[in-house]
């Protein structure tokens, strides 16, 4: 009986898993990014293409090309990427490099 | 290296290149006021300030940017001849470059020093009001320089575009390609930006630790094209970068750059610097010389190579090795009696040697660098005193190793200042004697029997032996006078004494003279005092050149092999009849070609027992003027060596410097010469004799 209640409470926890965007958490920086890297390339082919970044730390110039990257990597599979709880230094750091929260461009250059 | 490694690495390089930019700058600004400097110290000066603002900028190091950008200002409007350089303003400058100092030595540390933040307030404010006298306190509330630079960048600032792409190892050398936007936004306003990444693959076919970000960015700022260059300097290799002026209104020199488009893309692989060069339409004269700056100044930093200084040690101890390797070759050589074996054998040696000569370079550093520290040191401490000192510095650049450069440096400092304190007198006291109000104190170096021998002197009034040997007796230190002047000159050495009248704070504590004996003796260094009541004072250190190697010649007393360093050693001679004439004494004195000399016998001295039928001899070894004669059982000839530092159980020993190993495994110990004629000296031998240096 036990058994069957677990189950169903994993299987509960499993779907409701798999509809929460995949959390990253730590810092995004040159130190992880070949792991986190890896995270990333796994949760793709998993299907996943929303992310809370609500956990994370630092963010640097590696962190952002990875999310470059991610953005990239979704847009040419046809899927979209969702960025949300961008904690404030990757608003900042994105906003260094001309990008908003989706990744979009704020200012277009002269031509 | 591990990550944190490679950012330890990166930090410690901007503390290495902030503390040698704070010399320059100190220097240069020293120079000025001196009234030696001309407009190229001036620039010197700027640069220096300049490049401790940037690296810091790329480090984030805040603080450091804000203060050091009203510093560089002061100096741009020097430079430029907007403001006049007076003693109050190089004061101020140079108060200033403590102060950079001082927020330098505060990063990494979670709180700042509140000292320290009030005079880097009070500074700015005075810095910003030798800017422009009168301005409204408003504006001297200091301001972030960032904010500051984007107001600077007003409506009519010219526009640039800014093509910058960083290469692949950029993450790797420890940069990020943020940091540089970030600084560039101090500069001026990025009124738009977006990144170009044409290179950057798919998730899976991406190494996240290689760089391929690049930017494209509109800049408004007053700041000139060399400047907005200036910004990537620290990554000159690491990136292709473009600079262009936007609009026909830019002004007449901004557009004729326009038509130079910089593009500096030195590093990529098989490019040659001069062919980008070529490859840019040059009409102008002006953007054609900015553009072949750039490459000289990179030929100029490829000249030099920053290098652990660990691996070094590593690289030097192997060819300590190899000198033993070879060494024990030799041996082998010689004993199989094969020509062919031997000469090869021999041919190696000739290499081995060469390798370690040239290794051992590696460590050298004039010792100038150092010396030039003491300008300030002897500027601050004078003017405390209240006394009026010039410092002349002659043999700065005699070499020296980079690491006794370092130990040597607080002794030094300690007699700096022991000089000042109680050897030059006070202008009254000074023309009262007849001499010239200004003092002199001279520092000098050069090289002598493979040692280096650094002197600090001074004419001042010179030691008062009557009040050494009262307060050496008051002290308890002796019981009766010592006899010779040159005994109690080195009473001051003592611990616990000090003979200042009243103890100023800054060396008559009687705490330090003691303590720089032993600084020098631990570096198997001596230290000798010459003075002439009323003419001056000499302290003269004499220091092995490095601690690594010597050339040694290889002697056995009994049972026991003992290296001589050649650079002692004088000549080889038969034992003397007097050495035998009495065979219970272990010293006393023979004649060499009417010389009196002092010998020792090696084997008494140290309790070996004697060698039956030993055909004897003596070697005379010298330090300094020192001449002693030492007698041995055998003599096996020149041997390079490696000094191996005895273990912690035998560091009391005194007459022996080390150990080695011998080419057969053997160990050798190494004789610690001066030492060994001190003691001889000290038994009715000889005192080498310290002349006073003419100060003139």
């Amino acid at each position: 009986m036990q058994d069957i209640a677990e189950q169903e409470i994993a299987r509960g926890i499993s779907a409701l898993v798999a509809d929460m965007p995949t959390r990253l958490d730590g810092d995004l920086t040159i130190y992880r990014a070949a792991e986190l890297r890896q995270y990333l390339a796994e949760r793709v082919d998993a299907g996943d293409s929303a992310f809370d970044l609500s956990g994370v730390g630092e963010i640097d110039g590696a962190g952002v090309q990875l999310l470059l990257a991610l953005d990239a990597t979704l847009t040419s599979a046809g899927r979209r990427l969702e960025l949300s709880g961008l904690p404030r230094q990757a608003i900042e750091a994105l906003a260094v490099c001309g990008l908003d929260a989706r990744l979009q461009v704020m200012t277009e250059l002269r031509a | 290296m591990t990550d944190e490694e490679l950012l330890e690495a990166s930090r410690s390089a901007f503390f290495e290149e902030a503390g040698d930019m704070l010399r320059q700058f100190e220097t240069a600004l020293l120079e000025i006021e001196r009234g030696a400097g001309d407009a190229e110290t001036l620039g010197a000066a700027f640069r220096a300030a300049h490049t401790i603002k940037g690296s810091a900028g790329l480090f984030g190091f805040e603080p450091v940017v804000r203060f050091t950008h009203d510093v560089e200002t002061l100096l741009d409007a020097l430079r430029d001849g907007k403001i006049d350089a007076d003693a109050d303003l190089l004061g101020l400058l140079i108060e200033s470059r403590d102060q950079i100092s001082a927020l330098i030595g505060e990063i990494g540390l979670d709180t700042g020093d509140a000292a320290v933040a009030a005079r880097g307030l009070a500074l700015g404010k005075r810095l910003r009001e030798r800017m422009a006298p009168g301005a409204s306190p408003v504006n001297a509330e200091p301001a972030v320089a960032a904010s500051e630079a984007t107001e600077s960048a007003d409506a009519t600032a010219p526009d640039w575009r800014v093509a910058v792409r960083f290469l692949e190892p950029t993450f790797r050398d420890g940069f990020d390609p943020l940091s540089f936007i970030r600084y560039l936004g101090s500069i001026g306003d990025i009124r738009a930006i977006h990144p170009v990444c044409p290179t950057l693959p798919s998730l899976d076919d991406l190494d996240a630790e290689s760089c391929h970000l690049g930017f494209e960015l509109e800049l408004r700022t007053d700041a000139k094209l060399d400047a907005i260059r200036e910004v990537f300097s620290f990554a000159l290799e690491l990136c292709e970068l473009e600079i262009t002026p936007l609009d026909a209104a830019a002004p007449a020199d901004a557009a004729q750059v326009a038509s130079a488009v910089t593009t500096i893309a030195l590093a990529i692989a098989g490019q040659p610097a001069a062919s980008a060069n070529a490859a840019a339409p040059t009409p102008a004269a002006e953007p054609a010389a900015g553009a072949a700056r750039a490459p000289e100044k990179r030929n100029d930093e490829t000249r030099y190579l920053r290098i652990r200084a660990d691996k070094l040690d590593h690289l030097i101890d192997l060819i300590g090795e190899l000198v033993i390797a070879s060494s024990g070759a030799q041996l082998v050589a010689d004993r199989e009696q094969s020509p062919p074996f031997a000469e090869a054998s021999l041919r190696i040696r000739d290499l081995v040697e060469q390798a370690r000569n040239d290794a051992l370079g590696l460590r050298m550093v004039p010792v100038g660098e150092t010396f030039a520290r003491f300008q300030r040191v002897v500027r601050d401490v004078s003017r405390q005193l209240g006394k009026e000192v010039e410092l002349v510095i002659t043999g700065g650049d005699t070499e020296l190793d980079k690491s006794m450069v370092e130990s040597v440096t607080d002794p030094l400092t300690h007699l700096v200042r022991n000089s000042l304190d109680h050897g030059i007198e006070s202008a009254a006291d000074r023309l009262a004697a007849g001499k010239p109000a200004r003092g002199k104190l001279a520092l000098n170096a050069y090289h002598d029997a493979g040692q280096i021998v650094i002197e600090v002197s001074d004419d001042g009034r010179g030691l008062n032996r009557e009040r050494i040997v009262r307060r050496a007796l008051e002290r308890g230190l002796i019981d009766r006078a010592p006899q010779s002047d040159a005994d109690i000159d080195m009473l001051i050495f003592e611990p616990g004494f000090s003979t200042a009248e009243q103890v100023s704070d800054l060396s008559g504590r009687g705490v330090g003279m003691d303590v720089v004996r032993r600084n020098v003796e631990s570096l198997r260094g001596q230290i000798h005092i010459a003075s002439t009541a009323g003419r001056g004072t000499t302290m003269q250190l004499r220091l092995p050149l490095t601690l690594a190697i010597i050339d040694g010649f290889l002697t056995t007393v009994g049972a026991v092999h003992y290296v001589v360093p050649l650079e002692n050693l004088v000549e080889c001679i038969e034992t003397p009849a007097e050495c035998v004439a009495n065979p219970g004494a272990d010293s006393g004195c023979f004649n060499l070609r009417g010389e009196v000399l002092p010998w020792l016998d090696i084997g008494r001295y140290f309790g070996h027992a004697p060698v039956p039928n030993a055909r004897r001899s003596l070697i005379v070894v010298c330090t300094g003027s020192a001449k002693v004669g030492l007698v041995v059982d055998r003599l096996l000839g020149e041997y390079q060596t490696v000094i191996k530092p005895l273990g912690e159980l035998f560091r009391h020993l005194r007459c022996i410097a080390g150990s080695t190993v011998l080419g057969s495994g053997e160990v050798a110990l190494i004789l610690d010469v001066p030492a060994l004629v001190g003691r001889v000296s000290a038994h009715g031998g000889r005192a080498r004799r310290v002349d006073v240096r003419q100060v003139s």
